[in-house]
């Protein structure tokens, strides 16, 4: 009978702060020797253990302060996120893996159908696996963060906190979601992720069909390839750091104005730069191109100052979005300020 | 008529600051916890050992119970009783109670539930 005790009061106390456990094992074990006549029956051992309730609940009412990663508060929140993220995030990444899948197996033996699925199903899973566990972290950090951050907030004034410091409410535009900035963080990270392992050469990219057999090229240039990691990595960073602005500030404070901003300028500067680069493309791919009179249609299109007119365009395209966004994300702070 | 777990969880809220008071007040005369618990419940105090032992506990770390642990007998056991603080405490808390009990009845009305 004692053996169900100690084991009880073990169970009990290992929950417990460490300095509290002597204590409580001494108090608890005497409680429960009380509730017993002497020499009692297992039965009896049994029916006041079901009495005193599961060790995990007892322990939770012998700590004083309730312990939470994501309070209550942010809890609703948090599982709003993550039922939208996870599932989104998790079935692109499948998909990429797929894909990927695809190629890997098919590089070794294009006639065994059996082994070319397994390894498009294996990798696509696996992928889309460790991609949701990575949104899950991240977005559980994001919102542990943004809880205690909050909770330890200095007192200030007489009351510790003063109604001056109260923001406005008179714009439900002002105010920026907890969910759009932990998404946008956790989302940006895992394709960042994504993005460099593509680089180091993890995944190759790109399938052709010709004359019914198939035939994989990478599209890019190993080079190019490898100049573009510190490229994702500083807009990793910016959009980490716009992510957070968001998740302090929830709403259109100027520090989050000033994060978009320099975000998507930076952002759109790296871009242009990156577009014209000479030499994207790996060599076996544009030959390809010019095999297959692709590069023909190409080099056709008119050039200005020696830069083709598509890239041309395509850079018009994102000095439009980003000053666009540029704008709408001061708008936004300048209406969040006005009274 | 709310359903049967509302009504608990009122009752349980409103017994919930009314232990403390029941809690001093027994431990004028030093007693162990299985003791309380038994003298709590012989006055139809509704409450169960796995609240009564943390609560206990609660109560000596503010140091409203001092406790000593008898090892004259068989087995060792944890007597609590009332510290000063705990009786200045107790004294302040059953003003309050008298207070509030007046209060209530005068916005409901003395025993109008029994109609």
């Amino acid at each position: 009978m004692s053996n169900l005790i100690e084991r009880y009061v073990y169970d009990v106390t290992r929950r417990l702060p460490e300095k509290e456990r002597e204590d409580v094992k001494k108090e608890l074990r005497a409680n429960i020797y009380d509730m017993l006549p002497d020499g009692a029956s297992d039965e009896a051992v049994k029916k006041v253990l079901y009495e005193l309730g599961s060790p995990a609940s007892l322990a939770e009412k012998y700590r004083t302060h309730p312990r939470y990663l994501i309070s209550p508060a942010y809890f609703d929140e948090y599982v709003r996120v993550l039922k939208w993220v996870l599932p989104l995030v998790g079935v692109i990444v499948m998909v990429i893996g797929f894909v990927v899948g695809a190629f890997d197996a098919a590089k070794e033996s294009t006639a065994n159908i059996p082994f070319v699925m397994s390894g498009i199903i294996s990798n696509g899973v696996s992928m889309g696996v460790s991609a949701a566990f990575q949104v899950l972290i991240w977005t559980t950090i994001g919102f542990a963060i943004a809880d205690h951050s909050g909770a330890k907030q200095p007192k200030v004034g007489e009351h510790g906190w003063k109604v001056e410091d109260l923001p406005e409410a008179q714009n439900a535009k002002a105010s920026i979601p907890l969910s759009e900035g932990i998404a946008e963080l956790v989302v940006s990270v895992v394709f960042s992720i994504i993005g460099i392992l593509f680089c180091a050469g993890r995944l190759p990219f790109m399938m052709v069909f010709a004359q019914g057999d198939m035939v994989f090229y990478n599209i890019f240039s190993q080079s190019f390839l490898n100049m573009l990691i510190p490229f994702i990595l500083v807009s990793m960073v910016l959009a980490v750091v716009q992510g957070i602005a968001k998740i302090n500030d929830r709403r259109w404070s100027v520090f989050v104005c000033v994060s978009v901003v320099a975000k998507s300028l930076i952002s759109m500067v790296l871009t242009i730069y990156l577009v014209n680069q000479p030499n994207i493309l790996s060599t076996e791919f544009h030959s390809f191109l010019v095999q297959s009179e692709v590069a023909d249609v190409f080099s056709i299109l008119p050039h200005v100052n020696g830069t083709n007119v598509l890239v041309i365009a395509f850079c018009v395209l994102i000095i439009i979005g980003t000053v666009s966004e540029s704008i709408k994300a001061i708008k936004n702070t300048v209406q969040a300020h006005v009274k | 008529m709310p359903e049967f777990d509302t009504m608990q969880n009122f009752l349980t809220e409103l017994r919930r600051g009314s232990l403390t008071l029941a809690v001093l007040g027994s431990l004028r005369t030093p007693r162990y916890g299985y003791a309380l618990l038994q003298t709590l419940q012989e006055q139809h105090i509704d409450i169960e050992a796995n609240t009564l032992y943390p609560l206990l506990r609660r109560l000596e770390s503010q140091e409203l119970l001092t406790s000593d642990w008898d090892t004259s007998e068989s087995r060792p056991r944890k007597y609590y009783t009332v510290s000063a603080r705990g009786k200045i405490v107790l004294q302040q808390l059953l003003v309050e109670w008298g207070n509030m009990q007046r209060s209530i009845e005068a916005i409901c009305g003395k025993g109008e539930n029994h109609e």
